[in-house]
């Protein structure tokens, strides 16, 4: 154990220069092209800074620095109260990772650039109607057609869906009843005939959702990642990743909402209210705990993405979040019923314990996986 | 930043863990809770002998000349084996004395002369009558010789409670950085506790059948023992951050020790007290262990006095932006 070094600290000290004079001042468009080109140039913008991917290989377009500089850079971002990956988080985050861990050189040097420069938009392609916590029971067929997969089926839940061009798609290769031995892993170009993206709305007034069709969508075999009926290994990779580094950014985020959240109270007079106080009290040692277990997951012999101790980290984070949001709105009162920027927030948390694996299969894992308790 | 302990950080936890289940078992303490001194003066001076008190002491007075953060892994020890008697008021009156330039004090401390109890308001922790006791506050830490120590019942049977009456003061320095220090310390003791009621928990829910299985296949029970881990997990990494805070000497070093304390207490009730439900009937029997790290738990968040202390630390302004 011990303190941010001093190499580390000059690292900081040059991030936050440049985000003060580069963090877009304007504010973020709630949705659209407008949106979408909003947060691409903000990505752009920091990639060609040469601060996209800091602990990406510099093969890859990235820093090829050390997963605590990439932590350091996050909370520096949220410090300069820069926006989210948003459209582009699927890709920067998972997408993209999994891509480097199981992608064949081909695959990582045609996708990862685009990823990494914001060019390119990606979603996921997990979740059926069918097939939400039970994920190995998925219908979408794929067959082998000469060099080709000819796909059948549906997904559902595909944030940002309605945005992306390209999707790391999960589906059934073997018999219907081979579970998860018999699943494939295949990037799918969008704008490939047969495909039908349809925006889902959701509670919150969003319409980022997606739900997908494919009828006879022909994909090159090429585009399989890793090996045909070896998805589901590729896919765990990437629901790892889901509670890794990557996601770091909009974890560190929770404790600048819960002091901005404060200053509301203080404007308002709810600060005074001596159990609205007390409340922030417990808050602020809850969201300083996920900073710790920031660093925690990039200090040495943990295992990074892959680690156990992020299941409990990923489990806590996402259900502060929706503690953090229900004080914002305990703090507003009346002004509750207003749709706003904290209403908004506190309605898009819901899906912080059902995305990436409900809150109660993350507690399943964590007691068969780490506690090894009986399944 | 790292916040995994090195195998030297954690050597003398270690061998401390390895002494304690070995020499002073709980066991061994239900024997002595039947009459008896729970830590007799032969045994203090062995863990004088062994550095319990004197850690983070200079070499050039008797100690170990380590840190906060060997320090800290120690008190995990402690609180996991359920160690009684006055260490940690001991070990903050050492440090204190170290503070105050009290050598001869210092020396007696170090070598297990004296042993210190603590005091809130007019409540002793482990207090001997004609011993010392140390009380703290963000104002002042302060040893005065124990005038009077009158027994009342202890929820807790392996702390001595009293009521107690305190004559001359022997040394005072101001409070702040000596309280932070406890609040990192015990902390640590009540996060090992947490951790002890997790894995009694966890290891009944694997061997316990009912409807002709393991109670820990059933979702109930297994979540519970998820929320029990997790707990843990979330104490240890924001203690281990805030003791390197505190290491480092941070501007931010007090609300980082306030949290790691909160959300250790919060930890250690919770799973103290959720460990008895897991263990059904057997649980509430004064056999079982569970209830003896329950009433720890308790007796321990009582000697910090008021929660204001720390909760008013945590709910402060500031904290603009991350250092």
């Amino acid at each position: 154990m011990h303190d941010f070094s001093s190499a580390a600290e000059e690292f900081r000290r040059t991030a936050r220069e440049w985000l003060a004079a580069n963090v877009p001042s304007e504010p973020r468009p709630a949705d659209g092209d407008a949106m979408r080109e909003f947060d691409v140039a903000w990505q752009r913008r920091q990639y060609e800074g040469g601060w996209a991917g800091i602990d990406w290989p510099a093969e890859y377009g990235g820093r090829g620095m050390s997963s605590l500089q990439q932590v350091i850079w996050f909370e520096e971002l949220v410090n300069a109260g820069a926006p989210h990956k948003s459209v582009l988080a699927a890709g920067l985050n998972q997408i993209g990772h999994t891509l480097m861990l199981c992608g064949s050189d081909e695959q990582k040097k045609q996708h990862l650039p685009g990823i990494l420069d914001g060019s390119v938009i990606w979603c996921q392609g997990f979740s059926e109607s069918e097939a939400g916590s039970d994920l190995a029971s998925l219908r979408t067929r794929a067959r082998v057609v000469d060099d080709e997969l000819v796909i059948n089926g549906s997904k559902v839940w595909c944030s940002f869906g309605p945005y992306a061009r390209m999707q790391g798609l999960l589906v059934r290769t073997g018999p219907p009843e081979s579970r998860h031995r018999g699943l494939t892993w295949v990037i799918v170009d969008l704008r490939t005939p047969g495909v039908d993206v349809r925006p889902i709305p959701t509670i919150d007034g969003n319409a980022e959702f997606a739900e997908v069709y494919y009828d006879d969508v022909r994909v090159p075999l090429a585009n399989v990642v890793g090996e045909i009926g070896r998805g589901w290994s590729v896919a765990l990779s990437t629901l790892a990743l889901e509670r890794g580094p990557a996601f770091l950014d909009t974890k560190l985020a929770l404790q600048m909402d819960l002091e901005r959240l404060r200053t509301v109270a203080e404007d308002s007079g709810a600060f005074e209210n001596p159990a609205v106080a007390a409340e922030f009290a417990s808050l602020r040692a809850q969201t300083l705990a996920v900073r710790a277990m920031a660093y925690r997951l990039v200090s040495s012999g943990s295992g990074g993405a892959t680690d156990q101790s992020g299941l409990a980290f990923s489990l806590y984070s996402n259900e502060l979040r929706q503690r953090v949001s229900a004080f914002g709105l305990r703090v507003l009162g009346s002004a509750a019923a207003r749709m706003d920027m904290w209403t908004f927030k506190w309605l898009n948390d819901f899906c912080a314990t059902i995305a990436g694996g409900t809150s109660d299969i993350q507690r399943n894992i964590i007691a068969e996986r780490v506690l090894e308790l009986p399944r | 930043m790292d916040l995994t302990p090195t195998s030297e950080q954690k050597d003398i936890a270690d061998s401390v863990a390895e002494y304690l289940s070995a020499e002073v078992p709980i066991e061994r303490m239900r024997r002595a809770l039947d009459g008896g001194s729970l830590v007799n003066d032969a045994l203090w001076k062995q863990w004088a002998s062994m550095g319990f008190f004197s850690v983070a002491v200079p070499e050039s007075q008797g100690g170990l000349s380590l840190g906060l953060i060997e320090e800290f892994l120690m008190f995990g020890e402690f609180g996991r084996h359920l160690a009684p008697g006055p260490i940690l008021s001991s070990v903050l009156a050492t440090q204190l004395s170290v503070e105050a330039g009290a050598k001869e004090l210092t020396a007696r401390l170090v070598d297990g002369a004296e042993r210190v109890g603590l005091r809130v308001g007019g409540t002793g922790f482990d207090v001997t009558p004609g011993g010392l006791v140390l009380s703290l506050s963000a104002e002042a830490g302060v040893l005065e010789r124990v005038r009077s120590a009158e027994p009342v019942p202890s929820i807790d049977p392996t702390v001595a409670l009293t009521e107690v009456e305190v004559g001359a003061e022997v040394a005072r320095v101001h409070g702040a950085e000596l309280q932070t220090r406890q609040w990192i310390l015990t902390a640590a003791v009540l996060l090992g506790l947490a951790q002890t009621a997790q894995r009694q928990s966890t290891g009944y829910a694997r061997i316990r059948q009912q409807f002709g299985k393991p109670i820990g296949s059933f979702q109930a029970v297994k979540h519970r023992c998820a929320d029990m881990l997790t707990r843990c997990y979330v104490a240890e990494s924001q203690l281990r951050f805030a003791a390197v805070a505190v290491s480092a000497g941070h501007s931010d070093r007090r609300v980082q020790a306030a949290a790691a304390l909160q959300l250790a207490l919060d930890a250690a009730r919770e799973n103290t007290a959720i460990n008895i439900q897991n263990h059904g009937g057997i649980g509430f029997t004064a056999e079982h262990d569970a209830g003896l790290y329950l009433k720890r738990a308790i007796s321990v968040q009582a000697s910090l006095g008021a929660p204001e202390q720390w909760t008013s630390v945590l709910r402060a302004p500031a904290l603009k932006e991350f250092e």
